[in-house]
Order: C-alpha cells, then structure tokens, then sequence
C-alpha cells in the first residue's frame, strides 16, 4: 500500500490511518538563555513569533518548539533555513547562543485519520489522553528517542534522527496495520 | 514502574524514558586527599532498604539531570528536586520525615 506519488512526500503508508514521511524540512536548533529579555527580542525579532511556554509549540509561519529549558526548534521551509539561521546569528551575535541548523538530520512524519492518537499511545510511554493540542512531546518511541504533536485531534506530527527514519517509519507502519485498532481513543 | 515527575520539564516521566546516574550528593574528593577519602568517593556507595537519594537524566525528553528521593523497598517516590544542590531541600525531609520516621542516610535523618 506504499505510494510515492504525493509530491514532497518520501514515502507513506495507509493503515487504519495515514502515515507519511515528509520531504526536506527545515529545522533550527537554538540554545541560549530564554529568560534574559534581551535574547528573547532578538528572536522575535528574527523568526517573527515570541518564545513558546514550556513544553509547548507555537504554530505559525514559522514553527517553534520547546524542547528543553534552553533549548528551541524551529521548523520551517527548507528554503528559508539559511536567510533565517543568518537573521538569527546576526540578532544573537553578541549573546552567549548555539544555532545549528538541523534540517538534514531530523526527518518528519505526519499521522492523519482517527485513532492518531492511539497510533502514538501503543509506541511511547505517554499519557496520550490528556496531551493538548500545541502541546510537544519529547520521548521515545519503542527504542528511539523522538518528539511529536498533536496539530489536531486527527493528526499528529513526528520528528526523529534521520539515522533512525526507517526505524521510526516501520514502527508506525506496523502500529497502523489494518485490523490493530484498539479503539480507546 | 517508577514515575519521576522531571524538575525541569514538568512532564511525569516513565523509569524507560530516564537514565539512571547512581548515588545522589557525592563529594568530590581529588588530588590532596587521603587515601581513604579517594577510595570512599570511588567505592563506598549507600545500598539502603528504604530511602535513598540518587540521580537521574531526562535522556530522552529534555536531557537534564536532577535528583529524585525515593524507597528502594516500596518504589514509593518521596519527590524530585534540581540538580543545582548540595543536599537534599527541607520539603523533601520533611515527607521522608513523616513517612519514615527514623530514617538515616549517611549523614542525613
């Protein structure tokens, strides 16, 4: 039931529900001090959204993700990711900050259908059933480590090592099989 | 199953999502000292049936160490606390306090 057909998807599978692997996306890895006002500035002012609270994701042109507490990731075009990562330099450039840009090792799955969250609930050790939507993840997934969220109560999103792509698209497939639905969610 | 809720991120997390760090509030003891005190800070290690202090990395969620205070007889946690600490805080003894009364931990209790 594999298809390669949709544009800027790597590969996809249809089980109970839809799983694919997205093509190329850009990622940014910033770390620095979240509570100095003055850093907090200069990346609003180069990515154009405020910081998110913790564990969570603001959801706008560019994506931008908790993920630890000096530690971000911003999602965004592969195309954009070197104009942004220079923005970001230049605001940060007399702030103690790492940036790194990440796009090419991460690779990001998309799951749609019902049941998305019980796809997530059979593979990671989380409480599923209160996770809010624009709420992230950090985890693992059986045996690798990964970070997901829920854009809607149908769909959720996956991001991995790309070391470990096959893996994580294997695991997600095998959660899908037609059949295997659980029904809790 | 042991849940420790991270200090750091505030997520419950599940023992397979932590790394374990071995025995929490270790003194260093380098070029200077004894013999003795080299080989306690080596070797000597508490194995306590009850409370104990230890510590432990979020590996696969935001990647910081912290301390958790917990019975190794009943798995019962008694909490978690920063990593940026000589000891344990009082709110802390104050539950081992009064959940175990009696308690000892090296010098603690």
């Amino acid at each position: 039931m594999s298809d390669n057909k949709n544009e800027g998807v790597v590969r996809s599978y249809s089980g109970y529900v839809k799983v694919s692997e997205k093509m190329k996306t850009g990622m940014l890895t910033v770390r620095g001090d979240f509570r100095s006002s003055k850093f907090k500035t200069s990346f609003t002012k180069a990515v154009g959204t405020k910081l998110p609270k913790d564990r969570k994701l603001i959801l706008a042109k560019n994506n931008v993700a908790w993920m630890s507490p000096d530690e971000l990731l911003i999602l965004c075009d592969y195309a954009d990711v070197s104009s942004l990562s220079q923005n970001l330099q230049m605001e940060l450039k007399d702030q103690h900050h790492m940036l790194v840009n990440v796009s090419d090792a991460r690779a990001l799955f998309e799951i749609s259908g019902s049941g998305s969250r019980e796809v997530i609930a059979k593979l990671a050790p989380v409480n599923i059933a209160t996770l809010e939507i624009g709420e992230i993840r950090r985890t693992r997934f059986s045996q690798i480590a990964a970070a997901f969220w829920l854009t809607s109560e149908t769909s959720v999103s996956v991001i991995c090592f790309s070391s470990v792509a096959d893996y994580m698209f294997n695991l997600l497939k095998t959660s899908s099989m037609p059949n295997s639905k659980v029904g809790d969610f | 199953m042991l849940v420790f809720k991270c200090p750091y991120c505030g997520i419950e997390a599940d023992e397979t999502e932590l790394s374990p760090g071995g025995e929490a509030h270790l003194k260093r003891f380098g070029p200077g000292s004894s013999d003795e005190e080299l080989e306690g800070y080596l070797f000597n290690r508490e194995n306590p049936k009850g409370v104990h202090f230890e510590r432990w990395r979020h590996v696969y969620g935001c990647g910081k160490w912290f301390h958790a205070a917990r019975c190794t007889a009943t798995l019962e946690v008694f909490g978690t606390y920063s990593a940026q600490t000589f000891g344990p805080p009082k709110e802390i003894i104050d539950i081992i306090k009064s959940k175990r009364p009696g308690w000892k931990w090296r010098n603690l209790g």
